[in-house]
Parts: structure tokens; C-alpha cells; sequence
């Protein structure tokens, strides 16, 4: 057996700047990465699997497992799909609509708060993943006041949102819009100028233009190197061709412009948010769909019809046409799809989820060789990773 | 005219047993074990929001050899199994284990081809803590049991 | 970024006329859909993405479906996006032999090769000349392909 000169490094899966259970095994020369090959799976639990056997309404809170970081976005990008399966996308009442953009939007402010928390926690800025998880609460208490659930939301259902707004949650809500940009320029003044930051980010991790096209590469990651791919503005769905937000590009495609646009993608979720809040009418939550759509709750606990209708639909589900789609959506990583092949009964016979950080994840393979080993905690963070996104 | 009338202020009595125990639970060091969603409940625990630092435990120990306790959040898959079992071996006694929580309880909503039913098939487990996920008050609520009714009522003898 | 308007109709008729053999349907929602032959695969991937009036260059899924009791049962399903049309269309092709086997695009296209390795490690579609095929999420021991119909759900270990 040749020997190398290289040394074999095992970096995961059980280790603090990986973000979950991602393995990496490195060659390096020295302090330098010579090659970084990602080994995933350890957080493979079979989603694809266990939705061929599960309702399309038993399958909602499976995709809240996905991407965690930004629940209701993954929830919304499941609802839309099957709602596109079922042709009902026009029938999605004006509020509920309205209600999934502010709730889409809130989701990617909290994910990108993650993002910022712990890639700005790896490389040293401590005191920013604190202050960011200040943030994030109170988002999952406006979650929490809406669903009851802080995290793993499933708030939007097929054909709506599952409940109406408490009264003062728009009040709550302004409030948060009013603030979290003085918070972002909080986090800009702790980072953007800071010359530690800019050592640690500037030319890491460089992605050109075609390496985002070679690659496959969406979100932040192709928007840090000036491709303009936001799902919400060349397929545009769900209502987002009637708001009006600036899609932040970058310009060399390093570590640190896609640092910028995720911190000006925060700003511009604020100023959608704003927008559905002017917007938001009164109305019903859920299309009127019998077929498809739970009564509410209200009268399930009243009226023996009503009680009758949601035990078939929880029991039998609602059928499909035969035939299949594929739904992208905009998550705060990148494209998230979901393609669904229906056999014309109530469960998919086959549902694909094209998840935005296991396309994202090759990346490593380029951006590694040549960087120094501390480098690879910051192309981690860069890449924006979420394990059970990877993994499904 | 008892004992306490002849000991002088200042003066504390206690077994051995007490005192480690006491020092024990008042600084018990996680090992970092996100696994999945639970994870993020478990770093909402350790911010400030709710303080995990209030229990001596916001030291989350990257290496096992430097940990008391491991938090096992999030679902244990097949492959990642002997790797926990690796991390639980190489913890130095005293150590528990929490499995915060449906997931590492019990495998959770994922009865797949891919998940262990149970983190507890694996390593003993010392607390359960259900919820999907729980919230960082559960899991405190789970870690003050543990502390309350394992590691304060513990004995070097037993260990040794 | 220039954007084409064009119908989804209208770029069927093109899809057809660059891609004869090929058949081009819709889906239930409009989005064009292209069974090409198993050896017309590359050539058809190559073309989309590379004719300047299309630009197919962004290739946003590679999955595989298993339809048992069909004389061909793996299918292979692509979703191709162009930022010059806004636009995403799918391309499809049935695996031959056994083991089913379709060519790699990995071999050109480095965006497949994580995805292709997927497919093969969920259904047990052999990507010929893909330079890494190894399994991706189950251990490199596993002996079975979960996504096919006859396995259970809950696997056969416990």
C-alpha cells in the first residue's frame, strides 16, 4: 500500500462547528485542505419513505422535520405542491394566502438567524449567536401565539392555514418589523467592518458563475456570485409577483458578499412582512373545498356533520388526480421542490423532495482544496447547511 | 448542652458523599449531541432566553472525555448509532444521559427502515424528556429530575 | 437576467422540433415533460442545456420513481431550469436491463453526481460512467434499495 504524505482527518459527525451530524473526511497537507469529502446519511430517517404510506394531510408534519432552521417555509412548499397536484392553487382564499407570505417571511428571517448565529459563532463572534437567538424568540413566540407551537409549526394545511390570528398579532408583529432592522444593523455594526470577520470571510470560499451553474447551486450561494435565481421572482407563486423586494446579489461570490445578502435578505423578508400586514384583509382561511378542506374546528366540536366530514378526511384522506408535478418554492437555503407522482388515490405513490442543502453541500468538494483547516468551519457555515435537509 | 453548642461558627459537617454530589450537580457539562430539531430547542435552553447557565451547564463540551452528561436531541439513525455508542464509552464516569426528545425515546414519528426505536437500545438512559421537540422549559424540567433524583442521591461507593 | 416570454405551448413545439424522437407531453399543471430513449438521454441533457435559445443550465432535480409491473420499471426524472426562459421543464427516461441502468451525467455535469448516487442507493439504478458510485445515506454495506415497492416501510431489522 503506497503510503501518502497526506494525514487523513476525520472532522464529525459529533462535533460543535458541523451543525448537525455531517462527517468530513479530510486530506491535508499540513494546515492545508488538500481534498474534503462530506459523508452524509446520519441523519437518513426515511421521509421519502414513510410519505408513500401517510394522507397528504398526515404527511404535513413530516415536513417540518426537514429544513428546521425555517419550518413554515418547508410546511408551505409541501401545502403549495399538493395544492398545484389538486389544481386548487386559485382558490386559496386572499387571507390565507396573505397569511402564508407573512408567516414564509418570518420563517426565513429565522433561518437566516441561524445562519448567522452559528456561522458567526463558529469563526469566533460568540456574542452574535446570542443575540440573534434574542431574535429568533421572539419570532417563535409570534409562531407560538398563532398555532401553539414555537419550531415545528404545521400551520399551513392544504387548501389554507389551520388557524385564524389571535387579536393583537398584527400589533406584535409591526412591533417585531419596527425593531429586527435596527437589530440587523446591530449585527452589521458587531460584523461588516470588522477586520477579523473580513480576514476570516473575504476570499473564502470564492464561487464563480459557472461553478454555480456546474454545481447546481441555489439560494445565497448563487446569489452571493451574481446569478439571479430567486424562486420567488422566475416562478414566481403563492402572491409573491405582487410584492415589491429587491433580490440582494453579490458580486464575487465569496464568504463574505453572501454574508451580505443574507443579511439584506433579512431587511427585505421585514419589508415583505410589512407589505402582507397592509395588505391582510378579512376572510376565510381555508378554501371552501369539502372535498379537501377540515371544517372548522368549532363545529366539529358541535355539529355531528361537521364531525363526521373531518373523521373521513383524517381516516380516509381526499383523492388525487393521476398524474404528477413538481412545486419549487423559495426556502431561506435555496430551492426547495417537491415532486409528486399521485396514482389517483390519497396518498402519493411517490413524493421526491429536492432539498436546497444536499445540492448545496457539493459545493464543499470545490471550495475546499487549497483553504487552511479553520477555513472549513466558515465554508460549513457559509454553505448554510441544515443535516435533516441534507438528509431527508 | 448538645454537639452544636461546642462546634464553633463557620464550622460545615456533611458526608463525602454530599459534598461531591453537591459539586456534581451544580456544575454537570453536557457533551454537544444535537442530533436533529431537538437541537435547536436544546442551544434555546442554553441562550439567554432561558438560561441554562443558571444550573452551572452552559459549558457544552465538544470533546466527551470533559463531559458529565449527554443530551441526546434528536432522531438516532442506524448509522449514526455506533457513533453514539462511541461518545457514551469514551464520557469518564459519573455520566448520565438524557434522551430529550420522541425520537431518541422512542424513534418518534419516523418507524422507518433508517431510525433506532430508541436511543435507549443503545446507551441506559437515565431521563426521558417527550415532546416534538420539547420545550427548553421541559427540557430544564428533565435536567432538574435528573439532577434532583439521580446525581444528587448518587454514591461514590456505588461507582467505584 | 433576459427573460424570453414564451408559452408553455410554444415551447413544446420547440422542445419537439430540437429533440426529434423525443416525446413532449404536459403535466397535470402545464409543465412540458420529455420521454426520450435511453440512448438519446445524453445527447437530449447536452442540447437543452447548451442551445443558446433554451439554456437549460441549471439542473435543479435528479430522482429516480419505481413502477413495478411495467416492462421498464425504473424511470429516471430530471427538472431542468432556465433563467433565460423562466421556465423549468422535466425530462424522463426508463432504465434498461438488469440492473436498470441509464447513463451518467455526472460524468459532465458535476451537479448530478450527488443526486445520481442518491438514485442509486434508494432504487438501485446503476449510473454508467459516474465517477464516484457509491451509496450516499445508508451504510456502504446495505444490501437494500428502500425506495422500491416491495420493501416495507419499517425495513426488515428492528
Amino acid at each position: 500500500m503506497a503510503e501518502s504524505r497526506y494525514m487523513t482527518l476525520n472532522m464529525g459527525p459529533q462535533h460543535p462547528s458541523t451543525h448537525g451530524v455531517l462527517r468530513i473526511v479530510l486530506e491535508l497537507d499540513g494546515e492545508r485542505v488538500v481534498t474534503a469529502k462530506p459523508v452524509i446519511g446520519y441523519l437518513h430517517r426515511g421521509i421519502e419513505k414513510l410519505a408513500e404510506g401517510l394522507t397528504y394531510h398526515q404527511i404535513l408534519p413530516l415536513t417540518d422535520r426537514l429544513d428546521y432552521t425555517a419550518c413554515m417555509n418547508c410546511n408551505l412548499g409541501y401545502t403549495w405542491a399538493v395544492e398545484r397536484l389538486l389544481g386548487i392553487e386559485s382558490e386559496i382564499p386572499e387571507r390565507a394566502a396573505t397569511l402564508r407570505i407573512i408567516m414564509a417571511e418570518l420563517s426565513r428571517i429565522g433561518g437566516h438567524l441561524i445562519w448567522l448565529g452559528s456561522h458567526a459563532g463558529d469563526i469566533g463572534a460568540v456574542t452574535v449567536f446570542i443575540y440573534a437567538f434574542r431574535e429568533r424568540e421572539w419570532i417563535y413566540e409570534l409562531f407560538e401565539d398563532v398555532c401553539g407551537q414555537r419550531m415545528t409549526v404545521s400551520y399551513p394545511r392544504v387548501g389554507g392555514v389551520s388557524q385564524d390570528l389571535p387579536a393583537g398579532w398584527t400589533d406584535k408583529c409591526r412591533a417585531f418589523c419596527k425593531e429586527m432592522p435596527k437589530r440587523v444593523d446591530e449585527y452589521e455594526r458587531l460584523l461588516t467592518n470588522n477586520r477579523i470577520w473580513q480576514a476570516r470571510t473575504k476570499n473564502v470560499g470564492v464561487l464563480s458563475e459557472a461553478d454555480v451553474y456546474e454545481w447546481g447551486l441555489t439560494g445565497p450561494l448563487a446569489r452571493g456570485s451574481g446569478v439571479e435565481y430567486d424562486v420567488r421572482r422566475v416562478l414566481p407563486y403563492g402572491g409573491y409577483e405582487n410584492y415589491d423586494f429587491i433580490v440582494p446579489l453579490g458580486e464575487t461570490g465569496d464568504t463574505y458578499d453572501r454574508y451580505l445578502v443574507r443579511m439584506q435578505e433579512m431587511r427585505q423578508s421585514v419589508h415583505i412582512v410589512e407589505q402582507a400586514l397592509d395588505r391582510l384583509a378579512d376572510g376565510p382561511i381555508m378554501a371552501d373545498i369539502p372535498r379537501i378542506a377540515p371544517p372548522p374546528k368549532v363545529d366539529v366540536g358541535t355539529k355531528i356533520e361537521a364531525l363526521i366530514h373531518h373523521f373521513h378526511l383524517v381516516l380516509e384522506g381526499f383523492d388525487t388526480p393521476r398524474g404528477e408535478i413538481y412545486f419549487p418554492s423559495e426556502a431561506p437555503k435555496g430551492e426547495l421542490g417537491f415532486y409528486l407522482v399521485s396514482d389517483g388515490g390519497p396518498k402519493p405513490y411517490r413524493m421526491k423532495i429536492r432539498v436546497p442543502s444536499f445540492s448545496n453541500l457539493q459545493s464543499m468538494v470545490k471550495m475546499a482544496p487549497g483553504r487552511f483547516l479553520a477555513d472549513m468551519v466558515t465554508l460549513v457555515g457559509t454553505i448554510d447547511i441544515c443535516l435533516a435537509d441534507v438528509d431527508k | 448542652m448538645g454537639i452544636e453548642q461546642k462546634i464553633p461558627d463557620g464550622i460545615l459537617t456533611t458526608t463525602v458523599d454530599s459534598l461531591v454530589n453537591w459539586a456534581r450537580t451544580y456544575s454537570t457539562w453536557p457533551v454537544t449531541f444535537g442530533l436533529a430539531c431537538c437541537a435547536l430547542e436544546m442551544m434555546g435552553a442554553a441562550m439567554a432566553h432561558y438560561d441554562i447557565s443558571r444550573f452551572g451547564m452552559e459549558i457544552f463540551r465538544a470533546s466527551p472525555r470533559q463531559a458529565d452528561l449527554m443530551i441526546v436531541a434528536g432522531t438516532l439513525t442506524k448509522k449514526m448509532a455506533p457513533v453514539l455508542r462511541k461518545i457514551y464509552d469514551q464520557m469518564p464516569e459519573p455520566k448520565w444521559v438524557l434522551a430529550m426528545g420522541a425520537c431518541a425515546s422512542t424513534g418518534g414519528i419516523f418507524q422507518s427502515y433508517a431510525v433506532v426505536q430508541g436511543v435507549d437500545r443503545i446507551v441506559p438512559v437515565d431521563v426521558f424528556v417527550p415532546g416534538c421537540p420539547p420545550r427548553p422549559e421541559a427540557l430544564l424540567y428533565g435536567i432538574l429530575e435528573l439532577l434532583d433524583k439521580k446525581v444528587k442521591r448518587d454514591s461514590i461507593k456505588k461507582r467505584a | 437576467m433576459s427573460e424570453q416570454r414564451i408559452t408553455n405551448e410554444e415551447l413544446k413545439v420547440k422542445l419537439a422540433d430540437l429533440l426529434p424522437g423525443a416525446t413532449v407531453t404536459s403535466d397535470l399543471a402545464g409543465m412540458p415533460v420529455i420521454a426520450v430513449a435511453h440512448d438519446a438521454y445524453v445527447a437530449a441533457i447536452k442540447t437543452l442545456r447548451d442551445e443558446s435559445s433554451l439554456q437549460f443550465a441549471m439542473l435543479s432535480d435528479l430522482t429516480g420513481a419505481h413502477y413495478p409491473g411495467e416492462r421498464q420499471p425504473f424511470e429516471v426524472v430530471v427538472h431542468l431550469t432556465s433563467m433565460h426562459l423562466a421556465r423549468q421543464i422535466r425530462v424522463k427516461v426508463r432504465a434498461v436491463g438488469d440492473p436498470p441502468t441509464v447513463p451518467s451525467l455526472a460524468a459532465f455535469w458535476r451537479a448530478a453526481d450527488w443526486h445520481e448516487r442518491e438514485a442509486f442507493d434508494m432504487l438501485g439504478i446503476v449510473f454508467a460512467g459516474h465517477p464516484d458510485p457509491r451509496r450516499i445515506f445508508l451504510e456502504e454495506d446495505a444490501d437494500f434499495h428502500p425506495l422500491r415497492k416491495e420493501f416495507p416501510t419499517r425495513g426488515y431489522e428492528d
